[in-house]
């Protein structure tokens, strides 16, 4: 395969810009691991794609962030969590040999657990439930010990009479 | 500036947040080209943040370029958009491109016509080629000249 001609045939540009065909692609996927010519022409293509969107940049307006959160968090509570272990196959396979080492690990294994906000009901009923079984079983406690008292003292009062 | 994203992002751990430091700048700045119009490019790119944040663990991070995926989320968010604005066609010499570009400006209307619809109309080359009655490969060699011209104006 005369890799040069590959290059300039406008595919790569193509690739990045996300107009490719799917058969183009995989194509490309394939040649970037087998060729580093070709995997280096990307990395400049992409990184001149990157400088175009940057000379276009605008400024987002204040609170903008604030109003995404506010977005992420409305749909946390609406749906539920899915299982987010999968890594969907990528267009990528790698980035670059060289410059893997410009990424930091992005998700490492979390001790915290993450439970629906509806379970915060049942949290609170049975907080509520145990106030209710430990004030019962402090009256129940004291009622008997009052009445263990009184038993005493009748037998005592009963002993006297028989004596 | 592609540098500085990248040095932004390798002192943060890798999250929705850090991502709107480094690039919601570029994403508001290529939705406003696409819809021109404030109001919506900024809903849009609130629609953009909440879906990169929906499948951010599906997204392999760190062996691909990001802003690529992230123009990709846009575009997909932007769907909608193209749909509603179906049969419009971008016309040599007149870009939708509303901000100073120094890289547009070097290009010739026929590169711009190419770059363009591909990058703001979300047009594949096939479907390019085929609207404008040009061979794909013409399509190809125009996109390829105008990254060429990206790189020369930033060379110099």
């Amino acid at each position: 395969m005369n890799i040069k001609e590959y290059i300039e045939s406008g595919v790569l540009e193509s690739y990045v810009l996300g107009s490719a065909s799917a058969e183009e692609t995989h194509q490309l996927l394939r040649l970037k691991n087998q060729y580093p010519e070709i995997a280096d022409a990307l990395f400049q293509i992409e990184t001149d794609f990157e400088r175009v969107a940057q000379n276009m940049a605008m400024v987002p307006p204040p609170g903008m962030l604030t109003r995404i959160e506010d977005e992420i968090n409305a749909l946390i509570e609406t749906e539920d969590p899915a299982p987010a272990t999968r890594h969907r196959e990528s267009d990528y396979r790698r980035f670059d040999n060289d410059r893997s080492n410009q990424f930091i690990e992005i998700e490492a294994f979390s001790n915290q657990m993450r439970l629906h906000k509806a379970w915060r009901w049942v949290f609170a009923g049975v907080f509520i439930l145990g106030k209710i079984f430990l004030i019962a079983a402090i009256y129940y406690f004291l009622e008997n010990r009052q009445a263990q008292e009184q038993i005493h003292d009748l037998k005592t009062e009963l002993r006297q009479y028989k004596h | 500036m592609v540098k500085q994203n990248h040095a932004l992002l390798r002192a943060k751990p890798l999250s929705t947040h850090t991502l709107y430091d480094a690039y919601a700048g570029m994403l508001l700045g290529y939705i406003f080209e696409v819809v021109k119009d404030h109001k919506i490019a900024e809903d849009y790119l609130v629609k953009t943040f909440s879906s990169i944040a929906k499948n951010f663990n599906d997204v392999n991070w760190d062996e691909i370029n990001i802003w690529c995926q992230l123009q990709r989320f846009a575009k997909n968010e932007l769907t909608a958009f193209h749909k509603a604005i179906d049969g419009y066609e971008v016309p040599a010499g007149d870009t939708p491109a509303t901000l100073p570009n120094l890289y547009l400006d070097r290009m010739t209307d026929e590169q711009k016509l190419v770059f363009c619809n591909i990058y703001y109309s979300n047009k594949t080359t096939t479907q390019l080629a085929e609207e404008i009655n040009r061979p794909e490969k013409h399509i190809k060699q125009l996109l390829k000249e105008a990254f060429a011209i990206i790189r020369k104006s930033h060379e110099h």
